[in-house]
């Protein structure tokens, strides 16, 4: 087996150990449900981290794509992150 | 005598239809994001409306392990337009497209469940989030699999060559979007 199919297939059963974390962790009691969302929403990053790098192959192309792509990553990251930001000061007060 | 036309892609072409794809893409992740905001706040607003595991896991599971392995065969079939072989490039795409279809299958399964328990977008405003993000998610995956099969039928006449091969680069791109966005929809409306 080429050393390209191999890699794939690593990613490919890292993708399902990740989603078998998300299921495991979504049945877990010891998080809060704000605490839930963050955990859900950084394992999904790093499946997209993954898949982005990996099967869409933004590993070999140059900066000028991989900024491209990064931007609207970047977009999501504030605006969630500032909605979850809220969402915990409004759980203080 | 005939002749047989080879298109043939030069470098610069190809480098300008990736990036347009990328800025597609990229517009595409602007338009699901507000989405995900939208129902962290709802989530937060109304929290006797939802709660994990309500919808059904097992099928959503299952779909995430469909679009896994349908990336798969999406990858090897951009490796085979980029050997130049036909053949094997149709019928990779032909099982990415089945994936998809398989997909559309469980969540058409999943949603006549839904909609016999009385559970519609107007019940409440956590299923108008649930309908609107995997409704407008299930369209990608079906205009993902009109594409694919068009892509297959062109790949087995012999459109694509080893120097013209960026339509299924780009359908591999559009693929890998869908499957980024079902990573957020699967553990955030299903999961948490």
């Amino acid at each position: 087996m080429s050393s390209a199919i191999t890699n794939k297939l690593n990613i490919f059963i890292t993708l399902l150990v990740i989603t078998a974390v998300q299921i495991g962790l979504s049945y877990a009691d010891f998080l809060a449900p704000v605490g839930h969302i963050i955990a859900a929403l950084l394992l999904a990053g790093s499946e997209t981290i993954l898949v982005g790098l990996f099967f869409m192959g933004l590993k070999n192309d140059d900066r000028l794509l991989r900024t491209t792509a990064l931007f609207p990553f970047v977009l999501f990251c504030i605006m969630n992150g500032a909605v979850v930001l809220d969402v915990l000061i409004f759980m203080k007060h | 005598m005939e002749h047989t036309a080879v298109r043939v892609e030069t470098e610069e072409r190809l480098e300008h239809v990736s990036f347009g794809m990328w800025l597609f893409i990229s517009s595409e992740i602007m338009f699901f994001t507000p989405f995900f905001a939208m129902y962290i706040i709802m989530r937060n607003a109304h929290p006797e409306l939802s709660h994990p595991h309500q919808l059904n896991v097992l099928i959503a599971s299952v779909n995430t392990f469909i679009l896994v392995i349908s990336s798969l065969f999406m990858t090897n079939a951009v490796n085979a337009s980029k050997s130049g072989d036909g053949v094997k490039t149709s019928n990779n795409l032909l099982f990415t497209a089945f994936c998809g279809l398989a997909f559309l299958a469980l969540k058409t399964v999943e949603y006549t469940g839904e909609i016999k328990e009385g559970l519609l977008p107007s019940t409440n405003i956590f299923y108008s989030c649930y309908y609107t993000m995997t409704g407008f998610h299930g369209l990608h995956i079906l205009i993902g699999v009109v594409v694919m099969a068009v892509l297959a039928w062109r790949a087995r006449r012999g459109d694509f060559t080893k120097t013209y091969n960026s339509p299924i680069e780009v359908c591999g791109l559009y693929w890998c979007l869908v499957e980024v966005v079902w990573f957020f929809l699967f553990p955030v409306l299903y999961l948490v």
